[in-house]
């Protein structure tokens, strides 16, 4: 009997339950990552925000916090005594998150979500009216103001970069930003970016109306110009040679994004168009979701730096809309009544949410009025934009 | 500028914010101004090639017209020889308005008075269709 009990006992002494009910050596910080994983799954499933990504980055949450699952080790990857990976016991004794990690961390899941992304975008508003362009980059003041904040609450410059990129309302942009600049806090700056997009619809419009005025909200814009198949061609083509050549930091993200936009609009290689915005795009947003909530453990995310970044997501969201409504203004000055300013809040990117949230503002009043394809520019304006964006600050501080 | 920002270890927060800012702005202005231009360019070429075939489609609409006039300033109808159905001068009639045209006009119809030789080299020539 007293060796049934012991084997029970020593089957105990090794499970996870006995660290996770060990409160007294931090087991209940384990606790609180499960609570904050299911917290975050509730929000994918019964709120649905942004679920194709928070949903495996919630799961990966659960199953990284999960004592001694040893899922990840994410001492092979961050703070190693020679500051880069240790690629040699990665590959020993690594597992499934560490492999997927490699993704991440190499800077290749992004730029292939990308990819996709240009496979689903169409430039043609943007094209048709170029002015948008000035939109996306206002928007894009969120970033930088809030990399101000970061670096008033003590963050270092890198760690600023990383969560002031939030502000570019692009999941993918972010965690590109993030795990290259301050991979101890990539799982924060995805959870805070992927919250707020989500969010859009309920951020943007009081900030939208507090800066325009009734008159200014019900301006209907004229028709957009017929953009030609040509045209559609050319401009992927020039805008990578042109950003690359300028700012070859943000030549991946800006080439795939264009690469996919390409396979689009040539309309001669649907096969690996198709494989590329839905199979591929389907499988690395599983291996990415999964590998940055593996990312979160108690030590890098319940600290007071979470919350910073939480708030200063908040912040740069606001800042975002407030840019590109801002300028819309201005523009609505210069073209004497042309522009709806409430196009410039979809500069923030957040395809295609943010544009819809113009849509819908704009339609409160005036009912017979339709931005949504004016709005359209400035949000894909807002995805070159903050891909330049995160360029410069891994330029600068890479 | 770039290449000199990168080496620099901490660089001042204003510079950050004002190159950072100040370069997306630069890049997409560009980025807009070459689309502008692009666009004029094919604007231009749009409208050359509609002008072009608007103006050939104005040239058939007057060639059309100056035939219905001309159709219509000369409303004499053929002699036709008597014995000659009327279905027979419609078809001749088609026949050579089809082919010419509208240039040329029908004015008589008769039969032709062949010998025995023409005849017979009339039937080779035709039979076949």
């Amino acid at each position: 009997m007293s060796a049934f009990i012991d084997t029970l006992g020593s089957i105990w002494s090794n499970s996870g339950y006995a660290t996770l009910f060990d409160f007294a050596n931090g087991g209940y910080l384990y606790l609180i990552m499960i609570i904050v994983g299911c917290g975050l799954l509730y929000l994918a499933i019964v709120k649905e925000f942004e679920p194709l990504l928070l949903l495996p980055i919630a799961f990966g949450m659960i199953l990284a916090n999960l004592p001694d699952s040893g899922i990840i080790h994410m001492e092979y990857f961050i703070n190693t005594p020679t500051g880069h990976p240790m690629w040699s016991e990665i590959l020993d004794n690594g597992g499934l998150a560490d492999m997927l990690y490699c993704g991440v961390k190499l800077g290749i899941y992004p730029p292939l979500i990308f990819l996709g992304i240009g496979t689903m975008t169409d430039f043609g508003p943007l094209i048709s009216n170029p002015i948008s362009l000035l939109l996306g980059a206002a928007a894009q003041l969120g970033i930088f103001a809030t990399y101000l904040g970061a670096r008033l609450l003590g963050f270092t410059g890198p760690e600023a970069s990383g969560i002031g990129i939030i502000g570019g309302a692009d999941g993918p942009t972010a965690i590109y930003v993030a795990s290259m600049l301050a991979p101890h806090l990539l799982g924060s700056i995805a959870v805070a970016a992927y919250s707020y997009m989500a969010l859009v619809p309920v951020i943007q419009p009081p900030i939208m109306k507090l800066l325009t005025t009734k008159k200014e909200r019900q301006i209907v814009m004229t028709q957009l110009r017929v953009v030609s198949k040509t045209e559609k061609i050319i401009f992927p083509i020039m805008c990578t040679i042109l950003v690359s050549l300028l700012l070859p930091d943000a030549a991946v993200l800006v080439g795939m994004l264009m690469l996919g936009n390409l396979m689009k609009e040539s309309g001669v290689v649907d096969r690996i168009k198709n494989t590329a915005g839905n199979e591929l795009m389907n499988i690395i947003t599983i291996f990415l979701g999964l590998s940055v909530g593996c990312t979160t453990s108690a030590n890098t995310f319940l600290n007071r730096q979470t919350v910073f970044i939480i708030v200063l997501g908040l912040i740069a969201f606001s800042f975002g809309t407030a840019g590109g409504v801002l300028l819309g203004k201005v523009l609505c000055f210069v073209t004497k009544g042309k522009v709806n300013p409430l196009i410039g809040s979809a500069g923030v990117s957040a395809v295609p949410m943010a544009a819809r949230v113009s849509q819908k503002v704009g339609q409160q009043e005036n009912p017979t009025n339709f931005l949504l394809m004016h709005a359209m520019g400035p949000n894909v304006a807002g995805v070159i934009g903050s891909a330049v964006a995160a360029g410069i600050l891994i330029n600068i501080f890479g | 500028m770039i290449g000199l920002l990168a080496i620099t270890p901490q660089p001042n927060d204003g510079i950050v914010v004002i190159t950072g800012m100040s370069l997306v702005f630069l890049i997409l202005v560009v980025l807009a101004l070459i689309i502008m231009a692009q666009g004029k360019i094919f604007d231009y070429i749009t409208a050359k090639k509609e002008k072009a075939h608007s103006a050939k489609a104005s040239e058939s609409a007057a060639r059309a017209q100056a035939v219905s006039t001309a159709a219509s300033s000369e409303p004499e109808a053929p002699a036709v020889e008597a014995g000659i159905p009327q279905e027979v001068v419609a078809a001749i009639a088609a026949a050579l308005a089809c082919i010419s045209g509208g240039k040329y006009q029908l004015r008589a119809v008769r039969k032709a008075r062949r010998d025995g030789w023409s005849q017979s080299s009339l039937l080779d020539e035709t039979q076949p269709f």
